[in-house]
């Protein structure tokens, strides 16, 4: 279990978000993870034909009852259910996927259960958890990327079988695996027809993964693949379950374009609660992942894969690693990174701010860092952008926002610069995570000391090569504008987002809304803060826009898009969005960075 | 503990016993002695008929209605291939639709020729009991109360 420090949640193990506030949770890196056992009494420790259920919602007859009745034996031949079935009173016919004489695959969906018995998925496509009800107090949050979950189970398969549904199944089934790259079992249980048993296991849609996908994967592909699929696994070890090395192809299924863990017919299950020994599944997973790079089962170290890479490799197939999925998940990261830095791109920026037409003090702070390398015509840029609202009022707002923008661009320096050419930087994801928390912690301790009310809103972009991570805090956005149209890539922690999210109320309304100014998270407010770290590969002709309220609270997004899209350059894009902000009001201080992605 | 909290697996609240996984038996839903189900004798008839091969028409306006040997049934079928309390129909709540189920009887149900336990009703469908067949006529949706005037 994680306790979230922000609301006492107990989550369970894995878990990255809190189900409840979407809390960023502590990381257990493999050294410091707790040794102590979760069994879990309602699962773990229980006999596994106690959870075989048997769907039994009408009173039995007995014996006696029947006496006197004829049996036809109509059921011997387990013919497949008719339209319009309802099984185990909740799961309703749509189609059959398959069928043969021992089992029948039908597409199911959930009926209008009540509302703490809905079954909750996670809307993000990169993500999708299921979330089965599986607690008293059942999640909000995706406890896996934090986005607010929403009722699902539209779309489940159900298995129909003559035979028992294996142990291990159950026990997966009755834990409930919620994870972006696993589709766990979801439910298991027995059904009576006419006296003879029907075994059925609920499991969410997948489809096949067929072996001539995977033998032509893009190396990124594979990466990315493989970056999701470790951390799935790591997740189903912190909760029991392994495959005791058993890791192929067969585990695996698609959704949409990546794959994920759907086959469980191999894993094994662990009555501690807790998988201690995660080598093995590890490297298995590993094996697989160097057979979609490089199309080999035996390791040759290949010139095409990065030293680091190709280290782990090797430890692997020598089975000398001592990795968990965590550590694969980071050693496939930092490859992909490098990967898709050698994407010849380049990065051109325009930066602008401007007091407004109202106030007479600019509490916006931004910063840009950039370097760019060229050698042998090969571009290699780095770049750093922050944009800062601050909020307090004099000696207060544009301090807060001064301080953000310095403590990042010094570990920007520092860290990420420096570090370049020596071939050590630590991964572009954590890096940015690092700084903001950096920021916020100096932010926090001098509105202690200086007693102020001073915070801050903050958008922060890090780029290498095509690749762009992005976080933000508050209202400060961040758009990507090209060809096709501008989509904003961040949600405002603001108190109108949550409203449009839960449906009660429109984006229209949203705009004239009395509290659409308040916002629920800023940076110096709390010791810790919560963060949502995204990626991005960018393409040559898009734009990243960073900019403070002070420019999408007054002008509207297609306004914004035309702009820049018309403009001769980043930097005349910059000062004609400010330009059009003054002209609608200015109502606030207003500042933007545009960066450019151009060809070298 | 909510019997669909245990299709789930759903964990009770830390008050609860440690048998979480036996289903505790439900009575079925109390029938009605409904005075309702009658041979019908008009065409312009309105709400629910099942009709047997032989011909004979049982219609009801009313919900649920339970079905087999025994004389306690509302629809009685004197047949040894039915049991003496065989299915039931009624209006579920889940699927706001007219529903039969059976009531775990010896021979089971089926629906258009194919094995079921809970399956929603629409007009025409053939039910079997047994070796009895029966054609299930919905004619005007008195379940939600909007009967045609």
């Amino acid at each position: 279990m994680i306790t979230c420090p922000n609301c006492q949640a107990e989550n369970r193990s894995g878990a990255k978000f809190c189900k409840s506030c979407a809390t960023r949770l502590p990381d257990s890196p493999a050294a410091t993870r707790p040794l102590v056992m979760e069994a879990d009494p309602q699962n773990d420790l229980l006999d596994p034909q106690t959870l075989h259920l048997e769907a039994q919602t009408t009173r039995r007859l007995t014996q006696d009852q029947r006496t006197g009745t004829k049996p036809l034996h109509l059921n011997q031949a387990f013919a497949r259910r008719p339209k319009g079935a309802i099984f185990c009173d909740i799961y309703l016919y749509q189609s059959v996927i398959f069928s043969n004489e021992n089992q029948h695959r039908y597409q199911v969906s959930l009926l209008k259960v009540s509302d703490d018995m809905q079954m909750r998925v996670c809307p993000n496509p990169e993500c999708g958890a299921i979330f089965p009800p599986r607690n008293a107090t059942p999640e909000t949050y995706c406890t896996d990327c934090g986005k607010v979950l929403e009722v699902g189970g539209k779309n489940l398969v159900l298995v129909e079988s003559r035979n028992p549904v294996p142990d291990n199944i159950v026990r997966v089934a009755a834990k409930g695996l919620s994870h972006g790259s696993v589709r766990a079992p979801l439910s298991a249980f027995v059904e009576r027809l006419g006296d003879i048993p029907r075994h059925c296991v609920v499991l969410p849609l997948t489809q096949p993964l067929d072996s001539s996908v995977s033998a032509s994967l893009e190396k990124g592909q594979a990466l990315k693949w493989g970056i999701s699929l470790a951390r799935g696994l790591d997740y189903m070890h912190d909760n029991g379950v392994s495959f005791d090395g058993k890791v192929d192809q067969t585990c695996l299924a698609m959704v949409g374009e990546r794959a994920v863990w759907a086959n469980f017919s191999h894993c094994e299950h662990h009555p501690t609660g807790y998988v201690q020994e995660r080598a093995v599944d590890t490297g298995a997973l590993a094996q697989l992942i160097y057979y979609w790079l490089t199309g080999r089962r035996q390791f040759e170290p290949d010139t095409r894969l990065s030293s680091a890479l190709n280290q782990i490799f090797e430890q692997t197939f020598a089975g000398s690693a001592e990795t968990d999925g965590l550590q694969l998940a980071q050693a496939l990261e930092s490859a992909l990174e490098d990967l898709s830095a050698s994407q010849a791109v380049d990065l051109h920026s325009g930066r602008f701010t401007h007091v407004g037409m109202v106030r007479t003090l600019n509490e916006d702070s931004l910063v840009v860092v950039e370097m760019n390398r060229i050698q042998q015509s090969i571009s290699r840029p780095i770049g750093v952008y922050v944009v800062a609202d601050g909020m307090g009022g004099h000696a207060a707002g544009e301090v807060a926002s001064g301080l953000i923008v310095d403590t990042i661009a010094n570990k920007a320096l520092e860290e990420l610069l420096l570090p370049q050419f020596q071939a050590e930087r630590p991964a572009l994801s954590d890096w940015l995570r690092i700084a903001v928390e950096a920021a916020n912690t100096e932010v926090f301790n001098l509105r202690k000391s200086a007693g102020t009310d001073m915070g801050s809103t903050m958008v922060a972009a890090a780029i290498i090569g095509n690749q762009a991570f992005f976080t933000h805090i508050g209202d400060s956005r961040i758009y990507l504008i090209n060809g096709k149209g501008i989509k904003r890539l961040t949600v405002d922690h603001s108190l109108v987002e949550r409203l449009i999210a839960t449906h009660q109320i429109t984006r229209e309304e949203a705009r004239y809304h009395p509290q659409r100014n308040v916002i629920y998270r800023t940076i110096g407010d709390k010791p810790k803060i919560e963060l949502e770290i995204t990626s991005l590969t960018l393409a040559i002709g898009d734009n990243l826009l960073l900019c403070s309220d002070g420019l999408s609270g007054m002008v509207e997004d297609e306004k914004i898009c035309q702009l820049v899209l018309e403009a001769s350059s980043p930097q005349a894009a910059a000062e004609a969005l400010i330009e059009a902000a003054n002209a609608a009001g200015g109502q606030d201080n207003s500042s933007v960075v545009i960066v450019k992605v151009a060809e070298p | 503990m909510d019997r669909i909290g245990k299709i789930f697996g759903r964990k009770p609240e830390q008050t609860a016993s440690l048998e979480g996984g036996k289903a505790e038996p439900v009575n079925p839903p109390a029938v009605e002695k409904v005075e309702a189900v009658h041979e019908a004798d008009s065409q312009e008839f309105f709400g629910l008929k099942l009709v047997l091969d032989t011909g004979k028409e049982f219609a009801f306006t009313a919900l649920p209605v339970s079905i087999g040997r025994s004389e306690a049934n509302q629809i009685v079928i004197k047949d040894e291939t039915v049991s003496s309390s065989h299915a039931l129909i009624y209006f579920d709540d889940l699927a706001q639709e007219v529903c039969i189920l059976d009531l775990d009887s010896l021979n089971g149900i089926f629906v258009d020729h194919a094995p079921t336990r809970r399956n929603i009703l629409s007009d025409g469908i053939k039910i079997s009991l047994g070796a009895v067949e029966l054609t299930f006529r919905d004619t005007g949706y008195i379940h939600n109360h909007q009967v045609p005037h």
